[in-house]
């Protein structure tokens, strides 16, 4: 079963002068091993979008189901692993140990289960168990931020959640982040993430709902996506596409610095060979 | 984004319009008068007032409502400790607990007296942009001799009004952090020893560093504390004195009584 919103609405600071509508009449439905990117400009509703998952919100109007449940039972905060932009915001325990199993301990697993998933999600992470004993605090930007993942990891969720995880990170940093990501959809995790980052997601993106001024302007498949106007695209993207429009026989449909290297390269050999034919 | 505690609504209205130097005199001046005050009669008089001044703002009178919530916890213990510790004619009994018919007095008046604060200085604030409190503060602690205690009115002005600017952003932090905990399965409320620290080592981690961030954006931009020229000059209208008259007269009225 899916994450469902039905015509969702939601305001901030409702019947005071300062009331804003963050979103607005919102349709949405997530299925399970879905890799999801939400994207917008800052804003636009995105952030609050994600909150209302897991019942950090409830929204003014319509109805959110998660596998039919309501999202403020704690069994859905169990399901849906959320991880903020800042790590550092939500890392307080001595160790990385107890930092990972702050959840699970929460929800009450024995002492022996819960060591049984810190180990889990430390290996999904790709830490070593040297790092168990770390301070949190002395750990570089990235590496609090796998912390932080591997804490909600460590409640096996089956929708994992990311407000902007790559923000503000190191490129190594981002990285790790986008690996461990891919490691954890293809073992069947729907991951669905925040993100302005396009130059890092759009490769690992398979479905991607935009959202403009608290509504969704567009949901659908990457390829759907790309033959949308008037998108947010990664910068290689725009650049292919200008290549062409410019005259250059290239595919447009390109997300990384290496898979432009080498189409170009193509282009350039065929061009080559052309030449010589003539 | 954070619901507004004890944020400034921009206006137009009487209130918006005082001198903040008034308005920060008329809140010291009902202080006292709700502490002096004793009679029922006289504490919903006050309220009364309040209900008054706040209708003149324009803003629904709910909003000054939030700024007593962060207290109740605080002003439901107050109540609770006048109302059984306070010798009197017993009211009932339960187990060791004896609450008095006095007990209950004092603690509903206590409780209206916080409560009360809470909502006038919650209209200053509503009413009053945070950088014309602090120059109204400045200029009324200008002619003491504060450099003997090692600081000036311009760098108390500064602190105050860095203090009133992150206060939002300290409410922000706290609910991302709130936000943080609570996907992780933490229920706040059930077990304090527990979820405290989880709150309060991100909390003061991060205001520490947003501190020392500002420290050296403010020094980098020349700030050193000493005397600055104001964009406004503060002056106080007839309408300032007008108010002030009014509420000193009313604050005798009622004393009278």
């Amino acid at each position: 079963m899916p994450i469902i919103l039905e015509n969702v609405s939601f305001f901030y600071s409702k019947n005071t002068p300062l009331e804003t509508a963050a979103l607005k009449d919102v349709n949405l439905r997530i299925e399970k091993g879905e890799f999801v990117g939400i994207l917008g400009e800052k804003g636009a509703g995105k952030s609050t979008l994600i909150k209302l998952f897991n019942g950090l919100l409830r929204p003014d109007s319509g109805k959110v189901t998660v596998d039919e449940l309501a999202p403020s039972s704690k069994e859905v905060k169990r399901r849906i692993g959320m991880v903020f932009q800042q790590a550092a915001d939500q890392l307080f325990c001595r160790t990385v140990y107890e930092e990972i199993a702050f959840g699970p301990l929460n929800f009450g697993y024995s002492k022996k289960e819960t060591e049984e998933r810190v180990f889990e999600a430390l290996e999904a992470v790709s830490f070593d168990r040297s790092m168990l004993l770390r301070d949190p605090f002395s750990l570089s930007g990235g590496e609090m931020q796998r912390v932080a993942l591997a804490g909600a990891l460590a409640l096996r969720p089956e929708y994992l959640v990311l407000d902007e995880p790559i923000t503000g990170l190191d490129p190594g940093g981002k990285k790790e982040i986008l690996d461990t990501l891919k490691k954890i959809k293809d073992q069947g995790t729907a991951v669905i993430t925040v993100t302005h980052n396009l130059k890092g997601f759009f490769p690992l993106l398979e479905r991607i709902v935009l959202i403009r001024e608290g509504r969704i302007s567009f949901q659908g498949s990457r390829k759907e996506y790309l033959e949308t106007e008037n998108v947010p695209l990664p910068p290689v993207t725009s650049m292919m596409r200008e290549l062409k429009a410019r005259g250059v026989p290239v595919n447009p449909a390109i997300f990384t610095v290496e898979e432009a290297l080498e189409e170009i390269l193509r282009v350039k050999s065929l061009l080559e060979k052309e030449k010589a034919e003539k | 984004m954070q619901e507004p505690v004890f944020s400034y609504v921009p206006g137009t209205s009487f209130l918006h319009t005082l001198d903040p130097r008034t308005k920060l005199a008329a809140v010291m001046l009902l202080g006292i008068l709700v502490f002096r005050t004793e009679s029922f009669f006289g504490i919903g008089v006050i309220f009364a007032l309040f209900i008054a001044l706040a209708s003149f703002t324009g803003l629904p009178t709910g909003i000054f409502f939030r700024a007593v919530r962060p207290m109740l916890l605080f002003i439901i213990f107050i109540f609770l400790a006048q109302l059984f510790f306070t010798e009197g004619k017993v009211l009932a009994s339960f187990w060791i607990l004896q609450p008095s018919i006095e007990g209950l007095q004092n603690g509903l008046r206590l409780s209206a007296r916080f409560i009360l604060l809470l909502l006038f200085a919650a209209l200053m604030t509503a009413s009053t942009d945070p950088s014309a409190i602090t120059c109204g503060i400045e200029r009324i602690l200008r002619p003491l001799p504060l450099r003997w205690l090692g600081v000036n009115s311009y760098e108390l002005a500064t602190m105050m009004n860095i203090s009133i600017a992150f206060l939002p952003l300290l409410f922000e932090r706290v609910e991302r952090t709130k936000a943080a905990q609570a996907s992780r399965g933490m229920y706040f409320g059930r077990n304090p020893f527990h979820s405290v620290p989880a709150l309060v080592i991100p909390l003061i981690r991060g205001i520490v560093r947003d501190a020392e961030e500002l420290a050296l954006a403010m020094e980098s931009r020349g700030y050193q504390g000493t005397r600055r020229t104001s964009m406004h000059e503060l002056l106080m209208q007839k309408r300032d004195w007008a108010s002030l008259f009014a509420l000193v007269f009313f604050a005798a009225l009622l004393l009278r009584f």
